[in-house]
């Protein structure tokens, strides 16, 4: 029988998530040891594509559709930044979360029609849907500027500071990244979650278990797109310009790319991907100019030789084991429609616990 | 004779070449943020050449005071985010102390914050945004705004050659629609109203149904908005159709490109230009000879602007020190530069030059003469 | 200096009547270009039942080494044909064994990511081999006639007539022939084909050939109708010949060549009576509302 003190459960807790502590110290300090703006630049880039690989994880990971269409998400979330802020002047604590919710509307606006079609119409219905946007971004002039774009979205201001150098959008975009992480996390581990990976490995048996498929497409589909937009809000003031060409389905299919290669339908796939296919080009030369090239046989070689990605199916854990923690703390496994819970007593797999 | 010489020059180097180390042989690195992969890569590579032309000049002449000038490049792609990827790169090196670019406004735009708060002076030769130069004190430019563009060649066309029906047809990007803005306004303040205005999206091909439209309305005279392969295409459309108006564009269609595609469906078609071979001054000829010899082509309005971009840098340089603050001190106070593009003022960050006019006669371009 | 205005003004009226005859004609032609690049799309998707996003590069890479052959090797015209055609066959067999027969067992989605793929890489690669630039062949000229009052070039006729051409030639292909039929037991349902002793792995390698290369003829007409030839050529058609496609009912051939037209003579009195930059707005819109409330298109079979 378990009678572990207080501190001892605290001491085990920090043991077991210490390689996460470490991580997070890593990330957290950065900025206190790379000081060169143009190699902080990267990390926000891949802080931000970590967000939208995570979002569209959401969808395509952990859901089983094919979204193709999400920088239609981006971009309104993007665009509704910076109009509040530019056109109503709202203060940036304010645009950025709305932002969020204004991508999340259209997410319900649009998946409400699509999301009961399948497979190959509701695919295709995402991609129309990107290319309308971007449409509408270039024609609708009153509002968007048109191709003009928008320039000098102001600097984000929280509490009386305003942004000055590359650390503070850094640690805003840490911020995001671990908004999103976390709660992504929770979403995926309550019931809600379980529903999802019902829908997405058999979809006719959980119908008739009682899930109502499209409800919960619906709702995945609408805060997938709410983390969107907060990309979006941040991408509009972080390099103060953006114009419809920053949203087009090529910048859908890189983000299509990142979970191919990365791997979805867990949390550490996208953020390899997304890492990988922003941190590559910057650093191989050859591969700065040949970008879209690089991308595109990604996607081949992916599909050809590991289609689930470097990091399959299954959850990653980076948990470790205290001596005197008895308790199994393995991953989770995906068994057909059986999920094997740290909660629940039932069956372990063959003994293995790490991956 | 000549083996004397050999030797004697071998001998010279040898004497001369550990002095031009004690010299501080370290060059001076200017930055060149242009597209040089993507659609609009072809420019990029004519700034490049007009950069490179300039430089090897300098560089035979001695450099600049001894120092030789060399390039870096950076591909901003035409897109806004990697310019601003590409700013911070170079304002994080030390040893670049200005840079020339970028070919786009929306690039020269998103990066001149950050060579803004670097202090180092961001040259566009070709951004002709009226907003650019506003978003700091080291911003320039090489090239009159649209502000002046626009209404120089709406007074040729309707004051100098009398058109009084006249219809435009323009690109929807924001070069395309600042163009056609200022063109219509000026139109309007000569008494000529365009109430026929087309724009097409980039990429569009099939312009049959907007040149349709056009026609209706019977102009006399048809701006056209528009870099030299979509002209070209419009063009060719035009005379398909057999329509004929008088046709006027923007000096960015000046490249021999544009005859090539559009054979004489661009015959009589009307530009304005800072760069034309035969407008005949002194720089304007050794430009044009070197350019030819090195490259093996005719060059173009950017080639010259960013030749221009490079010598009104080094004369900078050479005033004032590498020195990025220095630099900009120097560039605004140039007055009548003879530059190849035009006697060349600074007026805060923008240039005051006369445009020129130009026309394809013949299937060829020439001066235009009344 | 040309002429001024050649082309009479006409009154009011007239005008309206040949505005809309003549954004008829453009739209027939430009119809003709989706008929045909739709239907190889459908040709492919009919019987693989698997989408292709590389349709549209194929039709590009078609009208690439076709302009390349005419203007670098001085082909004729019918060389480059023969050369577009061949090089697009072959694009397209690359494509389906790579993207289709070694993910057999995969299912779609790898498939349909595995084109995107191939799309991407398709076009950057075109313009590193033909660069940015739109090529043209040089002193291409049309000569033209009219018919009540308006001009109609040969190019026009030239297209709409290969379009009819090659449309009959499949629909004899398809509906008279022995590999029609066996095309079309595929189609239908290829595990029952596959009993039957037909060899499905050479059928679907053929029917990508096949619309692979309807795809690249296709390229090749808007090539030299606009001589226009440049690395972007391909996507927006790749685009519309899905939209024409699920307009016209997934599966059906007819009805995706129908589909293309009624697209092309939308979309140009769209430009002719609005503005040109609603082109795509309409095609676009017309695929979501399609997708929408009639997902089987118009003459799809109930999906």
């Amino acid at each position: 029988m378990n009678q572990t003190s207080v501190l001892k459960r605290g001491a085990g807790w920090v043991v077991a998530h210490i390689l996460y502590l470490l991580i997070f110290a890593v990330f957290a300090l950065l900025p206190l040891f790379v000081k060169d703006a143009y190699y902080l630049r990267i990390f926000i880039f891949i802080g931000i594509y970590i967000v939208l690989a995570l979002s569209l994880n959401l969808i395509n990971g952990y859901t089983g559709l094919l979204s193709i269409g999400h920088a239609a998400f981006y971009g309104i979330g993007a665009y509704s930044s910076a109009l509040l802020t530019l056109k109503m002047g709202l203060p940036f604590l304010l645009a950025l979360p709305l932002s969020g919710v204004i991508a999340a509307v259209f997410g319900y606006l649009i998946g409400k029609p699509t999301l009961r079609l399948t497979g190959i119409f509701l695919t295709l219905s995402t991609l129309g849907f990107n290319i309308i946007f971007v449409l509408l971004a270039i024609n609708w002039e009153g509002l968007t500027r048109g191709p003009l774009g928008i320039a000098g979205i102001p600097v984000p201001e929280i509490f009386g500071y305003a942004f000055q150098g590359q650390e503070d959008y850094y640690y805003l975009i840490f911020f995001l990244v671990l908004f999103t992480l976390g709660s992504t996390y929770r979403l995926i581990h309550s019931r809600f979650g379980k529903a999802l990976l019902a829908i997405r490995e058999e979809e006719t048996a959980a119908e008739t278990v009682g899930v109502h498929t499209v409800h919960y497409k619906m709702a995945i589909f609408v805060i997938s797109t709410f983390y969107a937009g907060l990309a979006g809000s941040f991408l509009a003031h972080y390099i103060r310009f953006i114009a419809p060409d920053n949203f087009t389905f090529w910048e859908s299919f890189t983000l299509l790319a990142m979970l191919a290669l990365g791997g979805q339908g867990n949390l550490i796939g996208p953020i390899a991907g997304a890492s990988a296919l922003i941190a590559l080009p910057e650093i191989f030369r050859f591969l700065t100019d040949h970008r879209m090239i690089f991308y595109g046989l990604i996607l081949i070689a992916m599909m050809l030789f590991r289609r689930e990605g470097i990091f399959s199916r299954r959850t990653y854990s980076l948990k470790i084991t205290p001596p005197w923690e008895e308790k199994e703390t393995g991953p989770q496994y995906l068994v057909g429609d059986k999920f094997l819970d740290e909660d629940s007593a039932q069956e372990k797999d063959d003994g293995a616990s790490k991956n | 004779m000549k083996r004397f010489k050999s030797v004697f020059l071998r001998t010279l180097l040898f004497l001369v070449i550990p002095f031009s180390f004690a010299y501080g042989a370290e060059p001076i690195y200017i930055g060149l943020m242009a597209p040089m992969t993507g659609d609009y890569a072809e420019y990029g590579m004519f700034f490049r050449e007009g950069i490179q032309l300039a430089m090897d000049e300098i560089n035979k002449a001695g450099g600049i005071k001894g120092q030789q000038v060399e390039l870096v490049v950076g591909d901003s792609r035409a897109d806004p985010k990697e310019a601003a990827l590409v700013a911070q790169k170079f304002v994080a090196n030390p040893k670049i102390v200005a840079v020339i670019g970028d070919f786009t406004s929306s690039c020269a735009m998103a990066a001149a914050p950050i060579y803004e708060s670097a202090k180092m002076v961001e040259f566009s030769p070709s951004s002709s945004h009226p907003e650019f130069t506003k978003l700091g004190k080291f911003m320039f430019r090489n090239t009159p705004t649209q502000e002046h563009e626009g209404p120089f060649l709406a007074r040729w066309l309707i004051k100098d050659l009398g058109k009084k029906k006249v219809a435009t047809i323009y690109i929807k990007n924001d070069w395309g629609l600042a163009t056609n803005k200022y063109f219509v306004e000026t139109a309007k303040s000569l008494g000529v109203d365009i109430p026929v205005q087309e724009s097409f999206l980039p990429g569009e091909k099939d312009y049959t149904a907007i040149l349709t439209k056009i026609r209706r309305d019977n102009p006399e005279g048809l701006f056209i908005g528009a870099m030299y392969a979509e002209t070209a295409l419009i063009t060719t459309q035009m005379k398909k159709m057999h329509f004929n108006p008088t046709m006027i564009a923007p000096g960015a269609i000046y490249s021999p490109k544009l005859i090539e595609l559009a054979g004489d469906a661009v015959e009589g078609i009307l530009a304005n230009a800072l760069f034309f071979p035969e407008f005949d001054r002194p720089e304007v000829r050794k430009f044009h000879k070197g350019f030819v010899e090195k490259f093996k082509k005719e060059p173009n309005n950017f080639a010259a602007l960013a030749y221009d971009c490079m010598n009104i840098l080094a004369h900078s340089i050479k005033t004032g020190g590498p020195d990025r603050q220095k630099i900009r001190e120097t560039i605004a106070a140039v007055k009548n530069f003879p530059a190849v593009t035009g006697a060349t003022t600074f007026v805060g960050g923008d240039v005051v030059k006369e445009y020129g006019k130009i026309t394809v006669k013949n299937g060829k371009w020439s001066a235009y003469k009344p | 200096m040309k002429g001024e205005g050649d082309f009479p003004a006409l009154p009011a009226s007239e005008g309206k009547v040949d505005l809309l005859f003549e954004q008829l004609i453009n739209g027939i032609t430009q119809g003709s270009i989706y008929a045909l690049i739709a239907l190889g799309f459908t040709l492919i998707f009919g019987t693989l039942r698997l989408v292709t996003f590389a349709h549209g590069e194929v039709f590009m890479m078609g009208a690439m080494t076709g302009y390349t052959v005419m203007r670098y090797f001085q082909g004729s015209i019918y060389t480059a044909l023969l050369v577009a055609i061949i090089a697009s066959a072959v694009l397209g067999i690359v494509i389906e064994r790579v993207g289709f027969h070694l993910l057999r067992k995969a299912p779609h989605q790898s498939s349909l990511l595995i084109t995107i793929g191939f799309s991407i890489v398709l076009l950057n690669l075109a313009q590193l081999i033909w660069g940015p630039e739109t090529h043209s062949i040089p002193k291409l000229q049309y000569g033209d006639f009219q018919v009540l009052g308006i001009y109609i070039s040969y190019a026009q006729v030239i297209v709409l007539a290969v379009t009819l051409l090659l449309l009959l030639a499949i629909q004899v292909l398809i509906y008279k022939t022995e590999m029609g039929r066996t095309i079309r037991a595929t189609a239908q349902d290829y595990e029952a084909a596959y009993a039957m002793g037909i060899n499905i792995d050479l059928v679907f390698m053929l029917t990508f050939a096949l619309g692979s290369l309807l795809g690249g003829i296709a390229g090749m007409l808007i090539g030299f109708y606009y001589n226009a030839f440049y690395h972007t050529m391909g996507s927006v058609p790749g685009l519309k010949a899905f939209c024409a496609c699920i307009l016209g009912g997934l599966t059906s051939l007819g009805g995706a060549v129908v589909a293309g037209f009624i697209l092309g003579i939308i979309e140009n009195l769209a430009v002719g009576y609005i503005s040109a930059s609603y082109r795509d707005l309409f095609s676009f819109g017309i695929l979501i509302l399609v997708l929408i409330f009639r997902p089987r298109g118009l003459f799809g079979r109930e999906v």
